[in-house]
């Protein structure tokens, strides 16, 4: 299993952070980030569609809305050979995994997401970071996404 | 994947910072301040509030389900987030169901401190609301992270209780 | 036991607080006894330090065949000193307690407390009231 790509969306839907993983030298070019940016962008409208479902469901049924509303929103859609796997945390801000088409557990990308989440809660605490710009600048938050997609999944 | 271990600051840090931060900004004399200035060290304190509120209900909701209801980010603020900080929760909270809340602290820990000399009686009240300015930053900030526009206005009534009252600005 | 009087000076000689519980002399002029005290305290701290046969420790009480006069000095230079009737044992706990848990909980960590200067706060008079009669 591999991933081919991650990526932290903000509050007002605006990219943080789009990042193209891949083995060979060829995927790296332009053509396959924007191909990447066109993915993720489908990506949030089903994102917003399962948040309006857990929300549904959470008022529909009697108990409270806690355990409910997950952050971890699972499996989006499959495009092409990809699948992309959603998450979005109680500050809106959205997190997407684009991997290639292998069964991977809930639980994994779970984990993963969960770390993903961690490390981007450490980079806004950054008092030089202004609040919702882009990541790139992070040289910190840049290694520690490469640790973590080298050494998660597989 | 070892866990952090868990870090602690004594209260007292925290406290002192935040009597300086006063301090700072107000400028040397504090009882001597007019009424223009004393808005403006409102403002910038409110402000630093704004930025340490918003990242620290960042962090604090890193773990936990996303939220409903405005409501339940009120709640949030009442309970998790002010124990955080304060290590108490908020004492009373109101509503009126159209966008205003009200939430008591019946003994901030600051202003429970503050005890004015006999001279300086007269507008200790004013200087106190400063020191509770870092405190509605905050509620400001923290809601701000979840999307919620809203202002916070503060009373000082019998120290050490303050009032602080959020207005939510609806946006569809 | 009975307390007779409380003085506590800050490091430059300047009385900032001065409560009598009860002083069956009157005080004749409050503003040059206090210098004169701290004077006293001040040689006296000088004399021990020179005389002391063994190396260490300062001077916590001193007594005439009237009253106790306890002392107390905290690193920063605030001297608390606890004028008491004889039968007052060792008062180095109960002044200690004042600075940590009175001192330092009122006015140190009081917003509004300017160092330096006299003391009226009524938080520390009020708890100080406590704390003594409470002895």
């Amino acid at each position: 299993m591999v991933l081919a790509s991650i990526a932290v969306i903000g509050k007002e839907h605006n990219p943080l952070y789009i990042r193209a993983f891949s083995r060979s030298q060829q995927d790296q070019s332009e053509e396959s980030l924007l191909r990447f940016h066109f993915i993720v962008h489908t990506a949030l409208d089903f994102v917003e569609d399962k948040i309006a479902a857990q929300r549904n469901a959470a008022q529909g049924s009697s108990s409270s809305s806690g355990p409910k509303l997950d952050p971890y929103l699972g499996l989006l859609y499959p495009i092409e050979d990809l699948r992309v796997y959603g998450y979005a945390s109680t500050s809106k801000v959205k997190f997407i995994a684009v991997l290639d088409d292998e069964d991977v557990k809930d639980a994994q990308m779970n984990a993963f997401f969960r770390r993903l989440h961690g490390l981007y809660v450490d980079t806004v605490c950054n008092p030089f970071h202004p609040p919702n710009t882009e990541l790139y600048d992070c040289a910190k938050f840049q290694r520690q996404v490469d640790r973590l997609v080298d050494a998660g999944l597989y | 994947m070892a866990a952090a271990p868990h870090k602690e600051v004594a209260e007292t840090c925290f406290s002192y910072l935040q009597m300086e931060l006063v301090e700072l900004v107000i400028g040397s004399d504090v009882s001597s301040v007019s009424t223009v200035e004393l808005q403006r060290a409102s403002r910038k304190i409110e402000a630093v509030g704004f930025q340490v509120g918003q990242r620290l209900a960042e962090r604090y909701t890193k773990d936990t389900p996303r939220f409903a209801e405005t409501i339940d980010v009120i709640k949030f603020i009442c309970k998790d987030f002010w124990f955080e900080i304060y290590r108490k929760q908020i004492d009373r909270l109101q509503t009126n169901n159209r966008g205003v809340f009200m939430l008591q602290d019946n003994r901030n820990r600051l202003l429970a401190r503050c005890s004015p000399s006999l001279e300086r009686r007269g507008n200790a009240k004013q200087v106190a609301a400063l020191y509770a300015r870092f405190p509605a930053g905050l509620i400001r900030g923290a809601l701000s992270c979840f999307n919620v526009t809203a202002s916070v206005s503060i009373e000082v009534g019998e120290l050490p209780s303050c009032e602080f009252t959020v207005k939510v600005q609806e946006s569809k | 036991m009975l307390v007779y009087t409380l003085h506590i000076f800050n490091r430059s000689g300047t009385c900032m607080y001065y409560r009598e519980w009860s002083r069956p002399v009157p005080n004749s002029d409050l503003k040059s006894n206090n210098k004169l005290m701290f004077g006293f305290l001040f040689s006296l701290k000088q004399l021990v330090a020179k005389i002391s046969p063994r190396k260490g420790g300062g001077f916590y009480a001193c007594s005439t065949n009237v009253f106790k006069l306890n002392y107390f000095e905290t690193p920063s230079g605030h001297r608390f000193i606890l004028c008491t009737d004889l039968s007052a044992g060792d008062m180095r706990e109960p002044l200690r307690h004042i600075y940590s848990h009175i001192f330092v909980e009122c006015l140190v960590k009081n917003p509004l407390w300017r160092p330096n200067e006299e003391i009226t706060n009524a938080n520390f008079v009020q708890s100080i009231e406590k704390y003594i009669t409470s002895l």
